[in-house]
């Protein structure tokens, strides 16, 4: 597959490619376990003990206590990892979508559950209130994420806005000019006039230069906002065009 | 989108579905 935008080397694409999808599988995985776990000990009525110097009234399912631990440890060291991966080798990560997964895939667990319990009779209000605290927990981050998580997938150079184009109107520049330089030889240290056509303080290659650092200067400080700078640039290269 | 986020798209999802898929498989061998 040819990855035309891309400036990586077909190992680099290999190399990322497996990375991102082990270490993803590896937190799909984990919250598989977590899940299954969670309906095997919810199936024998949600509490079980295993181990220890007492003889638990309801002993858990075989290797369930241990599918969870590694579930939820593995879980976290893989969502770590692919968190890692997808940084390292800019990749558009879904990592946002592990918590509201973990939250609403248990709490579905709470509701199937609760609704329906496999011991007794009737719906239990304790596993429903779970079911709706975790619901809330997993569905308004999952709500407030699902957009700049995907957004990134549809990024590309296209869609980039491009540059707003201002005209700069003649108070703006003239506040422009008392903020950059105060003097009376502002506008030809500022290496612009803006009258458009107008004459200019510095005639020659290295003022427009001068100028355009010194605007760059500005906005990199935070004195120009981006239309301001745009507007003065537009300005500067149009007196000089 | 482009082709290389849609191929990121791509293998993060059949990772997701993969590791789903290994961990029913895994949780019922140790389990049963």
């Amino acid at each position: 597959m040819s990855l035309a935008a891309s400036t990586r080397t077909p190992l680099e694409v290999v190399r990322a490619t497996l990375a991102v999808f082990v270490t993803l599988a590896g937190v799909s995985c984990g919250l598989t376990l977590l899940y299954l776990g969670m309906r095997a000990v919810m199936d024998i009525g949600g509490a079980c003990a295993s181990g220890g110097p007492f003889v638990p009234r309801v002993e858990c399912p075989e290797g369930v206590p241990l599918l969870m631990i590694g579930g939820i440890w593995g879980g976290i060291v893989f969502v770590g990892l692919y968190l890692w991966t997808t940084s390292k080798h800019r990749v558009p990560t879904l990592v946002a979508f592990a918590w509201p997964a973990l939250f609403l895939s248990l709490g579905w667990n709470f509701l199937d559950y609760g609704v329906d319990p496999p011991v007794g009779e009737g719906l239990v209000w304790g596993w429903l209130i779970c079911a709706v605290l975790f619901a809330l927990m997993g569905g308004l981050p999952l709500l407030a994420m699902v957009k700049p998580v995907l957004g990134q997938f549809g990024r590309r150079a296209a869609d980039v806005p491009p540059a707003q184009v201002v005209v700069p109107t003649r108070s703006k520049v003239r506040q422009l000019r008392a903020a950059s330089n105060p003097g009376p030889r502002g506008s030809q240290r500022f290496g612009f006039d803006p009258k458009p056509g107008g004459p200019s303080g510095a005639p020659g290659g290295e003022s427009l230069v001068d100028a355009l650092e010194r605007l760059g200067a500005l906005h990199a400080s935070g004195a120009l906002s981006d239309d301001e700078f745009e507007a003065a640039k537009q300005q500067v290269l149009g007196g000089r065009g | 989108m482009s082709r290389e986020s849609a191929w990121w798209l791509l293998v993060q999802l059949a990772a997701i579905a993969g590791g789903i898929a290994f961990g029913v498989w895994f949780f019922r061998a140790v389990t049963t």
